[in-house]
């Protein structure tokens, strides 16, 4: 709240010192309030991971079956692209916060670059399933693949457009504190894409 | 001509508040409307035959009957209440203020999916002796269009978020914490658009996620704009 409230009654203040914290003093990566909307997400896909679950323990054999249709090379790969991606992240708004602007843009670009490969492995793996013939309506299993993995998608394609976004605004010399805490939310958001596929993968392709 | 203005500020100051406190009104009545009156708690099943359907049609014609008046009649508290909310958020966005008419259009989705979804359930009421395969579309109808309608919604609270985030007055409106969570609301009610792929299950009309958490989503959504508002109106410097 601090932070935010700095944020919102120095916007002509130059970025750094968003970082320096005086001791005793809790800092919150971003804004507070923005945490709601990340715990918020999280605790919305928490209850779909345990509908999973819950449906999963009726028809354990259907589910153990149709898991190894999955190709475990795919999604494993994009646990290394995110993880990746979200390092490049990390390295990004570390080098935002002290305006070394090239070195910034240069990592959101490559943390973009991997989100986008995750995109075309993931289009590339529902090709292959599609002309397996494996739709929503197969079973229960791929119903929740889909839906689950779709919507994970979403949230990923949006943090790309974060991610576009935070690389424009590095190109200034000139950011804010409000630049800078907005760039640690966007920082934020991708980790919870990851966070969730790294939860997704196990829970879709080794969970036995 | 002092004490006219500030007569007129009053009046305002109280009207803003009355709609504001109408939120409650629509909540209550949608619910005592659908799950008290006529007794759709649990709902009725998308996989239910319309054998079946249309005998809950015919053996509860009355209650459903008042039960979907009343939701009709509380469905425009919908209006009055993002009347109140389009008031904080011209307050925020000054003199030009796009986003405020994109929220008070918007409402007019979420009015007219109580309302459509009200008659439908009527009209299957009214002819419940018709054959059950018509009485079954016609609650088809109307459950789909109640849970499943999100997109007006959806933009109505992307709308009031952004406005939130966007505000750069001295006296903020509302805490930057509620233009968060009305983002990540609006995104709980996408799931709506996976509700006609399925007649049971999880993401199916009564399901997990298809229903509770739109629900909870959504009467939660009332209850904190209703708080956050009335906490505007009451810090707004222009209302003394």
């Amino acid at each position: 709240m601090q932070l935010a409230k700095q944020a919102a009654t120095s916007p002509g203040e130059s970025a750094g010192s968003a970082a320096r914290v005086t001791p005793g003093e809790i800092r919150v990566p971003g804004e507070s309030g923005f945490w709601i909307l990340i715990l918020g997400d999280l605790t919305a896909f928490a209850l779909m991971f345990c509908v999973f679950i819950y449906y999963r323990g009726h028809d354990v054999g259907l589910y153990l079956d149709s898991q190894l249709r999955l190709n475990r090379a795919f999604g494993a790969l994009n646990v290394v692209l995110l993880l990746t991606s979200s390092w490049c992240v990390v390295q990004g708004v570390e080098a935002f916060r002290e305006r070394i602007t090239q070195r910034a843009r240069r990592c959101f670009g490559a943390g973009f670059l991997l989100g986008a490969g995750f995109v075309v492995v993931k289009v590339l793996e529902y090709g292959d399933k599609v002309r397996e013939g494996i739709a929503a309506s197969t079973n229960e299993f791929f119903m929740f693949f889909y839906v689950l993995t779709g919507i994970h998608l979403l949230h990923l394609v949006i943090g790309l457009g974060v991610l576009a976004w935070m690389r424009a605004k590095s190109r200034s010399e000139w950011s804010t504190h409000r630049d800078v805490a907005l760039a640690e939310c966007g920082g934020v958001y991708w980790h919870m894409v990851d966070l969730l596929w790294v939860a997704l993968f196990a829970l879709l392709y080794l969970l036995r | 001509m002092a004490s006219l203005q500030s007569a007129c500020v009053a009046t305002s100051r109280t009207n803003q508040l009355l709609c504001a406190h109408s939120g409650l009104v629509f909540a209550s009545l949608l619910a005592l409307g659908v799950f008290g009156i006529a007794g759709w708690m649990p709902l009725i099943p998308p996989g239910m035959s319309a054998a079946d359907v249309a005998m809950e049609f015919q053996a509860n014609r009355w209650r459903i009957r008042l039960g979907m008046s009343v939701l009709a009649f509380g469905s425009v508290f919908w209006w009055t209440m993002s009347a109140a909310i389009a008031m904080q958020m011209k307050r925020i966005e000054g003199a030009s203020h796009p986003l405020t008419y994109v929220q008070m259009a918007s409402s007019c989705g979420t009015v007219l999916i109580a309302l459509l979804a009200a008659y439908f359930w009527l009209i299957a009421a009214y002819r419940a002796e018709t054959s059950p395969a018509n009485i079954q579309l016609l609650n088809d109808l109307a459950w789909i269009t109640f849970i499943g309608f999100y997109p007006p919604a959806f933009i109505q609270n992307v709308a009031i978020g952004w406005c939130i985030l966007t505000d750069r007055n001295e006296v903020q409106a509302y805490p930057r914490w509620v233009g968060y969570a009305n983002i990540w609301i609006a995104v709980l009610f996408v799931p709506g658009a996976l509700l006609p792929f399925f007649h049971g299950g999880p993401f199916a009309w009564n399901g997990v996620i298809g229903f509770w958490l739109v629900a909870v989503a959504f009467f939660g959504w009332i209850f904190m704009m209703w708080r956050m508002t009335v906490r505007a109106i009451r810090n707004d410097p222009s209302l003394g």
